[in-house]
């Protein structure tokens, strides 16, 4: 009886140490999902889980298509204009081939390419334009890949667009691209730029996109800031690139559109290349939902010529009409490391006009967030410029004592964009998922408008 | 070579050209040095970070192994890519401390060149009884040139290939003041071709920067549009980019030509040209770019400093003339 009496109070203190530690977890679990929602600091919550950046190398390498024959490999779809009724597909095969063609369709038809609705001729096909004067490229010159490209249009919005590549009989995998929906739809995005070294890391971040992807399906596209590749004129460079861009493809085989922009490393004198890869403009405009404008331009073109030219004549176009102004571009207006480029005066009066809402840069190779900026001083109704690259590039020191920075560090990382109507939520998501930085970005439409009437 | 130059006179010149070069390199070197100073670092830390940065994660093996699996036709055993990639991490933390450490001694390294160039400066003329300040001189030149070879190395930027000929007239500089200080060991027998061979050298440099800076400008280098454009916007012109292209062709072309005649004819006026041509562009920066780009001009001292003690010493007859037009009778 003792001994009975003893184990029910044995269990009965157990039962209260268990109710104690369900009560701390309980406590633990509410102030993480607090600080999930509210975290501005560097040891934030973690997005996801750190699996992703732990994967071995071998087993991303395996995820990907080899090179071989007519294979179709190193797919990409491309978006500018309007993308929620146009999009651009593109891939590679190791030979030439004669017949490329993709089949689409809204509904799955899996492999059964008889029964997609449409089949398109690729429009474009070509031996990618590798004009190295590296050694190792002259070594491959005779393996240079071949680039094949579809533009669809009149697409609907909002829409699963299922598709199968290909080449002389040889088909990829089935998969699938989700048109921009229209109208007043919130939405994501990711923005991140300089992929241009280090190939795990490049490998890891993508991975860690497509998960991002996976667990937000309202994310739509990858804007990338620009330096894709080191060399970008050389084969040797852009053939690792794209078949690692492949990992943008989730494991339901969604494709992840991207929106380039072109880097310093691809510049426009030499690299044809970025042509045959993208074949996009040098600067042009993205509409997204919400009636958001991504207006992308080149630092590496004449900055005040044509280009700034075509920049006032966008603004007037869409600045009043958007609701959301957003520019993308390489080299950084406000850089948190180099020094300012030429065209920053005339740039940043074209953005303060029209009240743009952030900019979005690379290459300085830091994680940068600008104060608002207006005039050239801080300013609540100014821009924020945002970004300098981390898509796998070792990271530099960020010089956090310039005026115009409020918070800089390192890391390989991505933007996440959340768009509503009232705010942009803009997330600074680590490799291993940490949320690095959390912050809102308000809205300017009615200063648009206010300054157009 | 002129005869009769009196060896005071001759002095006078040297002297008054010792003092331009001395004080366009030390510009230079400022403008240089606020890379390190301001920026993210020179062009030569740059490639050494992003260097090591890849070497300690091994980026170039694991590309090469990836690209063995992708194109290759070979079986690749992938365990020695995860063996790569593992390594990673604390690597790279291990890098940067070493990084810093460079970037922290290649600081201390301009400070002392720096007031050493100064020093130099002030007891100018009595630079050449100090033999040893040639090693100063030759460490400024080493260094000014291995900046221009690694933003070869580096790229990313328009025409980079071809810095070491883009730069040739800064770090001739240093090699043409470690000439001038020995200049007073040089015997009588040997001085023309002495001369003549300084002179040589110099003109070799500014024609090597003229002719690249001509081909970027014909080949319509993005940046230069942009400063010709601020600079104009500046005087209100506002010029449309199909004439700014033009213009640039024609600037190009001229620089070429330029380029050929301080090489093969120098003549005192194309050389005073082309130094008031040398700060005029070098302005350009901070007029199209604001001040804050002043040490894009300072960088450029030698575009200005070395055309016009050519044109002195061109002045004075201590030169060489490869093409000689005879004289109409």
């Amino acid at each position: 009886m003792i001994v009975n009496r003893l184990k029910s109070c044995e269990y009965a203190g157990r039962l209260f140490s268990e109710f104690a530690m369900m009560k701390t977890c309980l406590h633990w679990l509410l102030l993480s999902a607090l600080l999930s929602t509210s975290c501005h600091g560097e040891t934030g919550p973690k997005f996801v889980d750190d699996k992703i950046a732990k994967t071995p190398m071998s087993e991303i390498l395996s995820q990907l298509t080899k090179m071989r024959g007519t294979t179709p490999a190193q797919w990409r779809v491309v978006w500018h204009g309007d993308p929620s009724s146009e999009a651009h597909v593109a891939w590679s095969t190791a030979k030439a081939g004669k017949n490329h063609k993709l089949y689409y369709d809204t509904k799955a038809h899996g492999e059964d390419v008889a029964k997609y609705e449409h089949s398109v001729k690729a429009s474009r096909s070509n031996r990618y334009r590798n004009d190295a004067k590296d050694k190792k490229d002259e070594k491959l010159n005779d393996e240079v890949g071949y680039c094949h490209h579809v533009q669809l249009t009149g697409l609907q919005p909002d829409t699963k667009y299922y598709f199968v590549l290909e080449s002389d009989g040889v088909r990829s995998k089935p998969m699938y691209f989700i048109t921009a929906p229209d109208g007043d739809t919130p939405y994501s995005f990711v923005n991140g730029g300089d992929s241009r070294s280090g190939h795990h890391q490049r490998c890891l971040i993508n991975l860690r996109i497509a998960q991002m992807v996976e667990d937000h399906p309202e994310i739509l596209a990858l804007a990338h800031s620009g330096d894709f590749v080191n060399s970008g004129n050389t084969w040797h460079d852009w053939r690792l690139w794209l078949s690692h861009n492949e990992l943008l493809t989730c494991k339901d085989g969604r494709v992840i559109p991207i929106i380039p922009t072109r880097g310093n490393h691809e510049r426009a004198e030499k690299s044809k290349l970025y042509e045959d890869v993208f074949d996009v403009p040098e600067w042009h405009v993205t509409q997204l939902p919400l009636d958001t404008y991504l207006v992308t331009l080149s630092s590496n073109n004449p900055g005040l010529g044509g280009q700034l030219e075509w920049l006032q004549k966008t603004n007037e176009e869409v600045g009043p009409k958007s609701h959301w102004l957003m520019t993308m571009y390489h080299r950084p207006i406000y850089p948190g490391v180099k020094d300012t480029p030429g065209c920053k005066g005339a740039w940043a009066r074209e953005f303060d006009r029209y009240y743009t809402d952030v900019a979005l840069e690379g290459d300085g190779h830091i994680i940068k967030k600008s104060k608002f900026i207006r005039g050239d001083k801080e300013h609540k109704d100014g821009v924020i410029y945002i970004g300098e690259g981390g898509l796998g590039v070792g990271q530099r020191n960020p010089k956090t004592d310039r005026w115009w920075v409020d918070k800089a560090g390192k890391g390989t990382f991505v933007f996440l964009l959340d768009v509503t109507k009232e705010t942009l939520r803009c997330r600074t998501i680590l490799v291993d998922g940490t949320i690095w930085d959390d912050f809102t970005i308000p809205n300017k439409s009615h200063l648009r408008k206010a300054a157009e009437e | 070579m002129r005869a009769g130059l009196s060896t005071k006179e001759e002095q006078q010149v040297v002297e008054k050209v010792r003092w331009l070069l001395l004080a366009g390199l030390l510009v230079s070197v400022i403008g240089l040095s606020t890379y390190t100073f301001l920026y993210d670092g020179s062009p030569f830390h740059k490639y050494i970070t992003s260097q090591h940065s890849s070497e300690k994660v091994h980026d170039e093996e694991i590309g090469d192994l990836s690209a063995d699996f992708l194109f290759g036709e070979e079986e690749v055993n992938l365990s020695r890519v995860d063996q790569l990639s593992q390594e990673n991490d604390e690597a790279i933390e291990a890098s940067y401390a070493w990084l810093e450490k460079v970037q922290h001694y290649e600081r201390w390294f301009l400070v002392t060149l720096l007031s050493a160039m100064v020093l130099s400066l002030i007891f100018y003329k009595k630079i050449h009884q100090y033999p040893a300040l040639v090693a100063l001189f030759l460490v400024t030149g080493i260094y000014i040139f291995l900046q221009a070879y690694a933003i070869i190395l580096n790229g990313g930027k328009g025409f980079s290939d071809l810095a070491i000929g883009a730069h040739a007239t800064r770090y001739t500089l240093a090699l043409l003041l470690i000439g001038y200080t020995f200049l007073h060991r040089v015997t009588a027998v040997h001085k023309v071709s002495y001369h003549k061979g300084l002179f040589l050298l110099g003109a070799i440099a500014c024609s090597s920067t003229f002719a690249v800076h001509g081909w970027e400008a014909y080949n319509l280098n993005a940046g230069f549009v942009d400063l010709i454009i601020g600079s104009a916007n500046l005087l209100h012109l506002h010029p449309p980019q199909a004439s700014v292209t033009k213009v640039l062709i024609l600037i190009g072309i001229m620089d070429m030509i330029l380029a050929a005649l301080v090489l093969l004819y120098p003549t005192r006026k194309p050389l005073y040209w082309m130094a008031l041509w040398g700060l005029v562009t070098a302005l350009s920066r901070p007029l199209s770019m604001g001040i804050t780009a002043w040490h894009e001009t300072a960088i450029r001292a030698g575009n200005c400093v070395l055309p016009l003690c050519l044109a002195m010493l061109v002045s004075a007859g201590l030169y060489w003339k490869p093409i000689r037009i005879p004289a109409k009778d």
